[in-house]
């Protein structure tokens, strides 16, 4: 039960991950 | 207490999170980085987060107790065996980005021809691949754990090594110097909290060494070992908690293994494993004999009724073995002299087998405790509870008193039973956050 946390977590930072990988390389890119 | 732990809790997913997504932050600030197109800054954007989390895997089995206790040891094994799949996605992904840009790319995997930054990273992917491909297939290949878990170290730093090399020799992310001087930190961090592991922790338990004072036989093929501290500096537990014995070895065999605590909390002079024969070490750890110097490193673990002060009910449930950690509780409590009503469900093959039976008898003397025993194999003129625990075993004992109360259920024992149990505890409507439990899949 306690592992589902675990879980989310790994998937927000994740997704967070390649938002900000996306974000970066859109705003830095030529 | 649980304000206090929830708390640090969110402390520490924060500064994880923040020590995760600084890679990233670095690269976007400062000036002079040579401008490349989306693709290549998606691939190294992907790579510096995935490094990033991977060398905080070397915190996460640190087994530091600050970062363990909110949490709990077996979550934060389970989220390092996670997290580390999805980082390793994320670096896998930067080669493979590249490659779809150019397949120019593709010669500098040849090693043999390749400059040394793309060597580096070519062997750290490599090595990369080795470690999760272990950890993840050790079972299978039969990898003794011991032997695993000192090359799981060993290749890990050096897999880091070598990423730090090649992002170094690159240049290009990292052109300033104070951006280059933060990742030798990050890669200084990583070299500390493995020579602490390997080297610091284990000449520190070294030092405290404990002896075996008893060992008592017990029911179910488990004996019980009694053990205290050489140098009576013993480690305060909260009752459920567990701790790494490793017996025959030093500490830096790294062949310890994990046992809950059986004796009560408020006696933590001489603490007491009850270990059945389940493996070779478990086989072997009967024939121990007292007087024998064993190590001991404690207390871990979140699973404690200590946790939930406010809790004015119990149900305790076990599964075989799994009785131990709430035996330790029991104890504990009658110690304190706790006089809340406590139900203890005991699931076993037979009554024969049924760990602690006789102990059980004189703590519901001093316990608000009734014990109900249920049993696969019956005895002849058993009138008790027989078979697995099901839906319908929960609701005849879990009365209407306790379910009205604030009452808080503790599952231990092994991974089919509290799967199974835990699913029926949900379908009799017992809220998820009063069902604990703690699963050991070191």
């Amino acid at each position: 039960m306690r592992q589902k946390y675990s879980k989310l977590l790994v998937y927000a930072i994740t997704l967070l991950a390649v938002a900000l990988t996306l974000l970066f390389a859109f705003t830095r890119s030529v | 207490m649980k304000t206090k732990y929830t708390l640090l809790g969110t402390f520490w997913v924060i500064l994880y999170c923040f020590l995760v997504f600084t890679p990233l932050l670095i690269l976007i600030l400062g000036p002079g980085q040579v401008p490349r197109v989306p693709l290549q800054n998606i691939s190294v954007g992907l790579a510096f987060i995935g490094l990033a989390i991977m060398g905080l895997q070397f915190a996460l089995t640190a087994r530091i107790k600050p970062i363990e206790r909110p949490f709990g040891s077996d979550l934060v094994y389970h989220y390092h065996r996670q997290i580390g799949i999805a980082a390793f996605l994320m670096i896998f992904a930067h080669p493979i980005l590249l490659f779809v840009l150019s397949t120019g790319y593709l010669s500098l995997l040849n090693i043999f021809t390749s400059p040394l930054r793309a060597k580096a990273g070519v062997l750290s992917l490599l090595l990369l691949v080795g470690v999760v491909w272990l950890a993840e297939f050790r079972s299978k290949l039969k990898i003794p754990y011991w032997f695993w878990k000192i090359w799981h170290g060993i290749i890990a730093i050096l897999t880091m090594g070598l990423a730090i090399i090649h992002i170094l020799l690159n240049g290009n992310y990292i052109n300033l110097p104070w951006k280059q001087q933060l990742w030798i930190a990050y890669l200084v961090v990583w070299v500390l909290l493995l020579v602490y592991t390997r080297i610091i922790y284990p000449i520190k338990l070294m030092r405290n060494p404990y002896q075996v004072v008893r060992v008592t036989p017990e029911r179910g093929s488990s004996s019980s070992l009694r053990l205290k501290s050489i140098k009576k500096s013993s480690f305060d537990f909260h009752p459920g908690q567990f701790a790494w014995l490793t017996a025959w070895k030093t500490p830096f065999s790294d062949t310890e293994h994990p046992f809950s605590l059986s004796s009560s909390a408020e006696h933590p002079e001489q603490i007491e494993m009850t270990i059945k024969k389940l493996g070779k070490f478990t086989t072997s750890i009967q024939e121990v004999k007292p007087g024998q110097q064993v190590y001991v490193d404690g207390a871990y673990g979140s699973f404690s009724c200590d946790r939930y002060p406010q809790a004015t009910a119990l149900v305790l449930i076990a599964g075989g073995i799994g009785i131990t950690p709430l035996m330790s509780t029991l104890r504990t409590l009658a110690d304190r002299g706790d006089k809340r009503p406590i139900l203890l469900l005991y699931a076993n093959r037979d009554w024969e087998n049924v760990t602690f039976r006789e102990e059980l008898e004189p703590l519901k003397q001093k316990l608000n405790l009734k014990v109900v025993h249920i049993l696969e194999q019956t005895p002849q003129n058993w009138s008790g509870e027989t078979g697995f625990i099901t839906p319908e075993i929960l609701n005849r004992h879990i009365d209407s008193g306790m379910r009205q109360a604030e009452m808080h259920v503790f599952l231990c024992g092994p991974k089919p039973m509290m799967d199974a149990v835990g699913k029926h505890l949900l379908a009799v409507g017992i809220p998820p956050a009063k069902i604990h439990s703690e699963q050991f899949a070191f």
